[in-house]
């Protein structure tokens, strides 16, 4: 009979656990309750012999179930738990848990403190997606309840992706909310400058401004660059030398983007494309903006890594202005993009 | 005398220069960065290159590309790290020393296979990472090298998911 198999198994556990045979113990005893679900005693013995507090707990509340006044099972359990470890801290862009405080996560391997911005490359880089996807977490906790940390902590995010003016946005956003944390102003403030450094002296930044402002001025003076290639770092290369000299520089992964951020911002004075980074679509794109009436004065120069005669051919061809073949010095291409637009004019 | 050997490339120990005193040439932030932009735009056409020889299938043009990478990285820090110690280099020189020995018996193979190749490659990231950590050293201030600092990161990621990616083709 079942019934009678479960208690001799629940005795031959009791047996083991008294005489010091723990796994034999926990053997009979899982059988035990296996069998007949109501074993109370075999429940509670079954939580003597299981290491794992959390384990342990489980069985213990099985024998709450059965019988809820059951004092031994509740005693225990206030014991177990405060054995448990607890992760009491979290990284706000990944959501990674860990028992003690950090300031870079080792999920996402984000930095979190902005005492150290310089981390981002003495460690280990981020992992982008990890990030990005907490950016969009705590941009939509900013949109609905903003906070000082749905600010402070989007502003890192930005920061560990490389977005500067984005990050020194959110910062500010969170200044606001705490006016009188030094520590953070001095922070901020560090920043600020950093940014102020890259933009030419028209656009200092205004660190009594109460607005914040937008990366991107809508009516910003300086001739605007749409660089159009698959490769992140061409794009801020590109970025990091013609904003030194004067230039507002989009970046765009490719040709749908482009057209995107034409048509929100309008015509850019000069386009810098990577022609077949896009596959066949460098040439046509090219065309594309031949064609159309807003776009086809548009200063264009055709970057490329193949430097055989077809392909200077091919890209004189669809129109462009210049050709510009890679790897390019900085200087070839600042004097190239001077003379195609020079800075000063719009 | 021979023409000198680039400091990445001696896998024995220099000996120690002459120390940065407070009174040495100050490092013209701008021509330093200007140089580092400059090296970037070649290492990342080379780090293109290299992963298109790998998807069309001629990982032994991946290989003599990745030497050639690590060439003007060494070359660069024979230009511009003449005063760094001996400390701030150990590291790049241990991983340029590394990455040589996996990639010479690449070499004289005309079909390695894609594991042996992305191995290579991934102890030229190390040894890239860091000189570029080095390179980051000689800015005066953090905020001076923030630039630099954010495209070599993206650089790094980009080189690195490069590899993962060459991983997964190996797989499927």
């Amino acid at each position: 009979m079942p019934v009678e198999r479960a208690m001799q198994l629940l005795r031959d556990g009791i047996a083991a656990a008294r005489a010091g045979d723990i796994g034999s113990a926990r053997n009979a005893l899982t059988q035990a309750v296996s069998i007949d679900r109501t074993l109370e005693k075999g429940w509670l013995w079954l939580a003597g012999v299981t290491s794992d507090p959390a384990q342990a707990i489980a069985h213990l509340e099985q024998v709450l179930k059965l019988n809820p006044g059951n004092a031994t099972a509740k005693s225990l359990i206030e014991h177990l738990q405060s054995r448990l470890p607890v992760d009491r801290f979290f990284c706000p862009l990944c959501l990674a848990r860990a028992a003690e405080r950090f300031t870079t996560c080792a999920n996402c391997r984000a930095v979190l403190d902005l005492a150290r911005p310089d981390l981002a490359l003495a460690a280990n880089p981020p992992d982008l997606d990890k990030v990005r996807e907490g950016a969009a977490r705590l941009a939509t906790i900013v949109r609905e309840q903003p906070d000082y940390f749905a600010h402070y902590y989007l502003g890192m995010a930005h920061l560990n992706l490389g977005r500067l003016p984005e990050a020194v946005a959110q910062f500010r956003a969170a200044h606001r909310l705490r006016p009188n944390d030094a520590t953070f102003a001095a922070q901020l403030a560090g920043l600020e400058d950093a940014l102020a450094d890259a933009a030419p002296p028209t656009q200092r930044i205004d660190l009594h401004s109460q607005v914040p402002k937008p990366a991107i001025k809508p009516h910003d003076p300086r001739p605007s660059i749409i660089v159009v290639d698959d490769s992140p770092t061409v794009r801020r290369l590109v970025a990091l030398t013609m904003q030194k000299k004067g230039y507002r520089v989009i970046e765009a992964a490719d040709g749908d983007e482009a057209l995107e951020q034409i048509h929100a911002d309008g015509p850019p004075d000069l386009v810098l494309l990577d022609a077949f980074a896009l596959g066949p679509n460098g040439p046509t794109l090219c065309e594309r903006f031949r064609c159309n009436p807003s776009t086809a004065r548009v200063s264009i120069i055709l970057m490329s890594g193949r430097d055989g005669q077809f392909d200077r051919t091919r890209g004189k061809t669809a129109g462009p202005n210049r050709y510009l073949p890679k790897p390019f010095a900085p200087a070839a291409l600042v004097n190239m993009v001077r003379e195609c637009c020079p800075a000063g004019v719009k | 005398m021979g023409k000198p050997v680039p400091v990445l490339s001696r896998p024995e120990r220099r000996p120690p220069p002459a120390p940065v005193a407070v009174d040495d040439p100050v490092l013209e932030v701008n021509d330093y960065e200007d140089a580092l932009i400059g090296l970037l735009f070649r290492v990342e056409h080379l780090r293109d290159g290299i992963f298109a020889n790998l998807t069309n299938g001629r990982p032994a043009g991946a290989v003599a590309l990745s030497g050639e990478l690590l060439d003007h990285v060494a070359r660069f820090a024979d230009e511009h790290c003449e005063l760094a110690t001996e400390a701030e280099m150990a590291e790049p020189a241990a991983r340029a020393g590394a990455f040589r020995e996996f990639i010479a018996p690449l070499r004289t193979n005309p079909q390695p296979t894609l594991q042996q190749v992305c191995v290579c490659l991934t102890a030229l990231h190390e040894a890239v990472f860091a000189a570029f950590v080095a390179f980051t050293n000689r800015f005066p201030t953090s905020r001076s090298g923030w630039g630099w600092v954010e495209v070599a990161a993206i650089f790094t990621v980009e080189f690195k998911r490069s590899i993962d990616e060459a991983l997964e083709m190996r797989d499927s």
